[in-house]
């Protein structure tokens, strides 16, 4: 490439970028999945499906899964031995185990062994060995992921220091008064931006959009420039945009409470927004499909997309998905007619199935939460990439100086320090509401249903659902 | 044991053979008996361990509103969980849908099978490598076979696609357009489990004698009549089988919709068991998962007494 003139280069894009048929890559992108296929097959199990689109769930978009890792402890090694189901396969799982490895070290009595379990089927997995008294000691729990699991985990607030927290990051595992988790970090969208694209358009890429309008101008540079501008994705990854930007024309997705909830999007802001999901396609910043979406980002070929913090871990040296073009991050929050500032997250909280732990045994378990969440947060954020979740490492020059701050951290950090983290609502049964606002979407998307229709439908399966 | 001697001596040497003879049978039906329990005996353990009483168990549990987690506090509801599913509009969807699936499905998969089988019996030359050919899909994992079609039906540099292309202006989105979706899923799914059907016909063909057909010739019948009047009146039971498992495998389709459209789209291709697993493990609602399972139980027996009989009318 390096060889090459900046007019080949960027023809040489623009053929690979917005086909008319997608012809040029079929046969290559063919022949990839039936070797990825078969070399899955031949391994006899397959994980979540890679990519950007995926089957609408959080971290497996970050890439494909790797079960093999973990850390083993062999008895003996210390008094208090506990068993840790870890969801983290991506990226993030190698840091993660690296740090427990740390404690294991450090610790005098107590040592961890992790296992790790496909993120996929971690949920039903941990509920299967909850209702056969076979939990691990420790698990996880996304904070959307929760409520469910509520009457059976250990309140920690005996044993873990909650001070430390972000509060509106440890806000979303307090429930009655009581923690039930302790938040690891919390991870939100942005949108990632090839630099390089944004130059090439005429537009400042140190100086990216913060409204609706200076986005969509960008946007039509970019196309005029011959590239797909921007991909909120499908399935869950959708909500990730959608969500946030209804938060920010002033709607929670639904209000109540447990065993009350209602939609609260069927509205002009939730239209709004939806419709916007479509102009991006109309105006043909955004493919109808997301099936390459993804692929030509990481070649170069994408002016931006929207993910999560742990798309870092893969972007990094070493990652496996390394970009080599310059790039960066900024906030999500671009709501047309936006009033407020507000970006959808999540965060990843070591709970404790309850069982019959011993005094000493949560006391451990005390120990481990505040060294993994507290005292490695700075390392978390700079390894992992999502954004720790204490107030003294956000604000740490620690954290300034590690190389994820440049390319992204700086841009959550400053979403958490505004004060703009929208947890998406945990209920009962949040996968079931949340596809059916994304089928909708979707439909909206592809150009199936427009805005007002596609949340009427929306809004009465979730009704459905909640009744 | 017979006293033999004594009983020739009462009954006459005739009767007392008679006599003892039955015996011997009666002793030997007797211990082949017990000989047949004790060897099925690990299936029967296996079948009442892990398919009776998860069987049994699930209909109490549609019983429950059910507290998988604290069992202890599941609430007795009687048939509560089955009217809320009459009355359920997300369950009546689901198996529209997967009625669709089986209509769809189910005649590509026996004709096409039947028709492989009875072209591949034909003594074509390398009828082994035909039949590893036709085979080998079956050998794959649903995912795997659900990958390879995703990527084939793409909507962005799809091969299937791209083929349309040169022949019409604008070719369907397969997996996201609601019309083609559930088409999509079940072009997959036949080029993935016809192998089965297949095999099974292939083999049933092969038992039919061919003095059969040696008998009709001589008497001037034509192709199609000794296919009518020989082939599938043979190949019967074979075909009420195949018929009838396809049926069943078609009701029960999860992987392909799961991986392939995630149900979408506009849950164009939620099937009923995506929805007992939704209901299970999504809202955790195992009681009503659990009736969802038994009304699918009903409907596939159903199905299969009403194929049987329809398919055996003229026997």
């Amino acid at each position: 490439m390096q060889g090459n003139s900046r007019a080949d280069e960027n023809s040489n894009r623009q053929r690979a970028t917005r086909p008319v048929s997608g012809r040029s890559n079929n046969r290559r992108r063919f022949l990839q999945g039936v070797g990825v296929a078969g070399a899955v097959g031949l391994a006899g199990c397959v994980g979540s499906l890679p990519g950007f689109g995926g089957g609408g769930d959080n971290e497996s978009q970050a890439g494909e899964e790797d079960l093999e890792g973990g850390v083993e402890v062999d008895e003996g090694d210390a008094d208090i031995i506990l068993r840790l189901d870890s969801l983290l396969t991506g990226g993030d799982g190698d840091p993660f185990e690296a740090m427990v490895e740390d404690f294991n070290e450090q610790s005098d009595n107590v040592a961890v062994e992790v296992t790790r379990v496909p993120w996929d089927e971690y949920y039903d997995q941990l509920f299967t060995a909850m209702t056969a008294d076979e939990a691990p000691d420790i698990a996880f729990s996304h904070s959307s992921q929760i409520v469910p699991f509520l009457d059976n985990l250990t309140p920690l607030d005996d044993y873990v220091n909650y001070d430390p927290y972000v509060e509106q990051i440890v806000d979303s595992v307090e429930y009655d008064g009581q923690h039930y988790g302790a938040p690891l970090d919390t991870h939100m969208a942005a949108v990632y931006y090839n630099k390089e694209i944004y130059e090439e358009a005429g537009l400042d890429p140190e100086e990216p959009p913060t409204n609706w309008e200076e986005f969509a101008e960008a946007n039509d540079a970019i196309v005029d420039a011959g590239y797909y501008a921007f991909d909120y994705g499908t399935g869950m990854h959708i909500c990730r945009s959608w969500g946030g930007w209804l938060r920010s024309r002033g709607h929670e997705v639904i209000q109540g409470e447990e065993g009350n909830w209602e939609p609260n999007f069927n509205n002009e802001g939730g239209v709004e927004v939806t419709q916007a999901l479509r102009e991006a396609v109309e105006r043909e910043w955004t493919p109808t499909e997301d099936d390459n979406s993804w692929p030509s980002f990481v070649e170069g070929d994408f002016g931006a997309v929207v993910d999560g913090t742990w798309a870092w871990s893969r972007f990094r040296e070493g990652g496996g998905e390394e970009l080599d073009f310059d790039w960066g991050t900024y906030d999500l929050s671009l709501a047309p007619g936006k009033e407020e500032d507000w970006t959808m997250c999540d965060s990843h909280n070591l709970v404790v199935p309850a069982a019959d732990h011993s005094e000493e045994e949560l006391e451990g378990i005390g120990q481990f939460f505040e060294y993994m969440t507290q005292e490695r947060a700075v390392d978390w954020s700079a390894e992992a990439g999502h954004l720790a979740a204490t107030t003294e490492a956000l604000g740490s020059d620690d954290l300034r100086e590690r190389e994820a701050w440049d390319y992204s951290l700086h841009t959550f950090q400053e979403i958490a320090d505004n004060g703009e983290l929208y947890y998406w609502p945990a209920t009962q049964n949040t996968d079931e509401y949340s596809e059916a606002i994304y089928q909708s979407l979707e439909a909206v998307r592809f150009g199936q249903q427009d805005a007002q229709a596609a949340l009427d439908e929306a809004e009465q399966r979730c009704q459905e659902v909640f009744e | 044991m017979l006293d033999l001697i004594a009983a020739m001596r009462t009954e006459g040497p005739r009767q007392a053979i008679n006599l003892w003879w039955q015996e011997m049978v009666d002793e030997y039906d007797r211990r082949e008996s017990a000989e047949g329990i004790l060897l099925a005996l690990p299936y029967l353990l296996a079948f009442v361990g892990f398919m009776l009483f998860p069987l049994l168990y699930g209909l109490y549990m549609s019983l429950y509103d059910w507290d998988a987690l604290s069992p202890e506090q599941s609430e007795f509801i009687g048939l509560g969980n089955y009217q809320a599913l009459m009355n359920d509009p997300r369950f009546w969807e689901a198996l529209w849908n997967t009625i669709w699936f089986v209509i769809l499905s189910v005649p590509p998969l026996v004709v096409f099978a039947l028709l492989l089988a009875l072209g591949v019996n034909r003594n074509v030359k390398g009828q082994t490598v035909l039949r590893t050919i036709f085979f080998s899909p079956y050998i794959l994992t649903v995912s795997v076979v659900a990958l390879i079609w995703v990527e084939l039906f793409a909507g962005e540099g799809g091969l299937i696609r791209h083929w349309l292309a040169f022949v019409m202006e604008d070719p369907p989105r397969f997996l996201i357009d609601q019309t083609w979706a559930m088409a999509s899923i079940a072009i997959a799914t036949v080029w993935w489990s016809i192998a089965f059907n297949f095999i099974i016909l292939l083999a049933a063909r092969q038992n039919v004698s061919d003095r059969l057909y040696e008998a009709a010739k001589l008497d001037g019948a034509s192709s199609y009549r000794m296919m009518r009047d020989i082939t599938i009146p043979q190949m019967r039971n074979p075909l009420i089988f195949v018929v009838i498992i396809t049926f069943v495998g078609s009701f029960q389709v999860f992987g392909q919709p799961y991986i392939m459209t995630d149900g979408g789209p506009r849950f164009a291709t939620h099937t009923i068991v995506m929805y007992l697993y939704t209901t299970g493990f999504a809202g955790r609602e195992f009681g009503y998962a659990a009736a969802v399972g038994y009304v699918l139980f009903l409907i596939l027996i159903t199905v299969s007494v009403i194929n049987y009989y329809v398919l055996s009318e003229n026997e």
